[in-house]
């Protein structure tokens, strides 16, 4: 129990720290920063559920957040609807198309599902740059999509004070966060990461593989839709070319990656880290260097992966786990053998 | 124990893998409560049967029937639901998880609640004695444990038929004693059904009430351990083999 309260308290640190910091500065470009590194750690979180526990390492899974932002912005600019519902929209729709593409691609290989995520990044696009108007609704084309502004209202999400936003991503991001959460304890999660390590074992212990992999990508591609919603509201513009291209889907598994997925925090504080440095990066040297933040990302990537596999988190917290139990873990556990993968061969002794 | 219950039937099955027949026109048929041996030298088929029965893979001919019924299709999930669990000869582990969890997973499928999964998980690894590397990780583990943590996370799952494939094998002669024990524990405790493969005669002969001798896919003999150590096809083919290897 003390270990328990003990994590509590760093939680609750780390709640009041989000909750303060906005307050802290009075300047909208430092806000700017802070908004969009809450924005991605909620992004990461809703792709680790799919993406870190049930280990579809979906690289186009980014293609939900278009969906789910162009949705919220059309169905906020054509038919007024509010932002609160267009994005729960966008949610619910992302997710019947990740299910669609489920159904189809899982029962080849976990990377066909994949690429065609990649494909449907591509595809919707092309779609959209080719198809201005669709049903007489403007998508606007490659010129991108820009919402109404109808002045500050919470109804249409549109805010001046950019800690308004702030707060809202927050919250966002604690409800990905306790998602993930409540998978790492439930049937769902033991399941998930079964799928992940050994499919066909799974599913020697009963697990139905197929329904299980599709409610985790229901599940995340639910939340990036609404996740999108969100990003459409904030910057009151999208466009093909940033909602559907490769970028936002890599460095929404990048982050789970370096962080570590299946962890619960892992994906969010890699965020938290990277997405201002890498703000930070692209504002002083981004003219420039416009390569740099893309190089540096990848050498962080490749030290992660090198380094520490399974991901920063993880590996700090095996390291203390290790050093707690000391003794205990030098001990000699186990007999005589060590290789597991090795077969026992034909018995002929004794 | 009641001789005409047959919990697990499989009808003139017959396996191609390409141009190999690796069965052939086999059947068996498992009694409830009985401990079933099915020996034979390698490549006889026997892990392939395991993967039938199991649904891993369909057979091209031939009938699985649970409890008389026939299982249409079989699919590795729906036979864990129909009551059959296994273990696999060359393991597989969810490495990156505990043993309790490991087991969990098992347990899982008549739960759906985390500390239920749980309670009964430990419940097992007492059985099995394994309670105390219920924190250990899969990819941390020895063979033996490894294996005894399929037989855990199979048993959680709380079959009716148990295929255990080479549980025995590798193991010095404390560690057989200790899983021979373990299966005839399971057997009297459990009352579950259970199909061995195993290359170690001692052990088969102790805890079989019934062999089945496959070679090449087919079908050489059947019956008590003694009339399969003196029959002379099963000597001519595997045992004698054998007995010379131990001499
Ligand atoms: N998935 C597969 N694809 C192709 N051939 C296979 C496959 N599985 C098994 N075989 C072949 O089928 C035959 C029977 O193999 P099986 O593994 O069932 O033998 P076994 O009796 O379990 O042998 P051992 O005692 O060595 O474990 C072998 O010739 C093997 O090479
Ligand atoms: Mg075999």
């Amino acid at each position: 129990m003390k270990k328990l309260s003990k994590n509590n308290v760093w939680m609750l640190i780390a709640f009041a720290v989000a909750v303060i910091l906005p307050n802290t500065t009075k300047s909208s470009s430092v806000l700017q920063i802070m908004v969009v590194t809450m924005m991605y750690a909620f992004f990461t979180t809703a792709w680790n559920i799919s993406g870190g526990y049930a280990g579809q390492l979906g690289l186009g899974n980014g293609v939900y957040i278009g969906i789910g932002a162009y949705i919220t912005g059309i169905l906020f600019n054509e038919l007024h609807v509010s932002p609160w519902f267009g994005l729960l929209a966008g949610g619910v729709f992302a997710a019947i198309i990740s299910l669609g593409m489920g159904s189809f691609t899982f029962k080849l290989q976990g990377t066909y599902y994949s690429l065609a995520t990649v494909a449907l990044l591509a595809i919707l696009r092309i779609f959209l740059n080719e198809n201005r108007y669709i049903m007489g609704w403007d998508f606007g084309g490659p010129a991108g999509l820009k919402t109404k502004w109808l002045g500050v209202s919470f109804q249409n999400m549109q805010f001046m004070d950019k800690r308004i936003y702030y707060y809202i991503a927050l919250g966002f991001l604690m409800i990905s966060l306790l998602a993930c959460w409540h998978t790492s304890r439930s049937k769902s999660g033991y399941y998930f990461r079964a799928i992940d390590t050994n499919q066909e074992a799974a599913a020697s212990l009963g697990v139905n593989v197929m329904q299980y992999k599709l409610q985790a990508q229901f599940i995340s591609a639910l939340l990036m839709g609404m996740g999108g919603g969100f990003y459409v509201a904030f910057y009151q513009f999208i466009d093909t070319e940033t909602m559907f291209n490769f970028e936002l889907s890599f460095q929404t598994m990048l982050m789970a990656v370096i962080g570590g997925r299946a962890t619960v925090f892992g994906p969010a504080v890699a965020a938290c880290l990277l997405i201002p440095f890498n703000e930070l990066l692209r504002r002083y040297f981004g003219t420039a260097l416009p390569g740099l933040p893309m190089l540096l990302y990848g050498l962080i990537l490749m030290a992660t992966i090198q380094f520490m596999p399974q991901g920063v988190i993880p590996f700090i917290s095996e390291k203390l786990e290790r050093r707690k139990a000391g003794e205990r873990a030098r001990l000699p556990i186990n007999g005589p053998e060590p290789g597991a993968e090795t077969k026992g061969e034909a018995n002929t002794d004794e | 124990m009641n001789e005409r219950d047959i919990v697990l039937e499989a009808k003139k099955i017959e396996k191609r893998f390409g141009g190999l027949k690796a069965i052939d026109d086999f059947s068996l048929h498992l009694y409830k409560g009985e401990i079933l041996g099915l020996i034979g030298p390698n490549g006889a088929g026997k892990t392939t049967m395991f993967n039938i029965i199991a649904g891993s893979f369909p057979a091209t001919l031939g009938e699985i029937y649970v409890d008389g019924k026939l299982v249409n299709k079989p699919q590795s999930h729906q036979m864990a639901r129909m009551g059959v669990a296994r273990t696999y000869q060359i393991v597989r582990p969810f490495s990156n998880l505990t043993v309790l969890e490991n087991t969990m997973v098992g347990a899982f499928l008549n739960t759906g609640n985390t500390e239920t999964a749980r309670r009964k998980a430990r419940e097992i690894l007492a059985i099995l004695k394994l309670e105390g590397k219920a924190d250990i990780r899969g990819k941390d583990l020895t063979l033996i444990d490894l294996k005894r943590m399929e037989v855990a996370r199979a048993l959680a799952t709380e079959p009716r038929i148990l295929l255990l494939d080479e549980v025995i094998a590798g193991l010095n002669p404390t560690g057989r004693d200790m899983v021979i024990e373990m299966i005839s524990g399971i057997r009297e405790t459990m009352g579950v059904s259970i199909i061995i493969i195993e290359h170690v005669m001692k052990a088969v002969m102790k805890l079989c009430d019934r062999i089945y001798v496959l070679n090449q896919g087919k079908l050489i003999a059947e019956g008590a351990p003694l009339e399969i150590s003196s029959n002379e096809a099963v000597i001519q083919s595997y045992l004698g083999v054998k007995k010379h290897a131990e001499n």
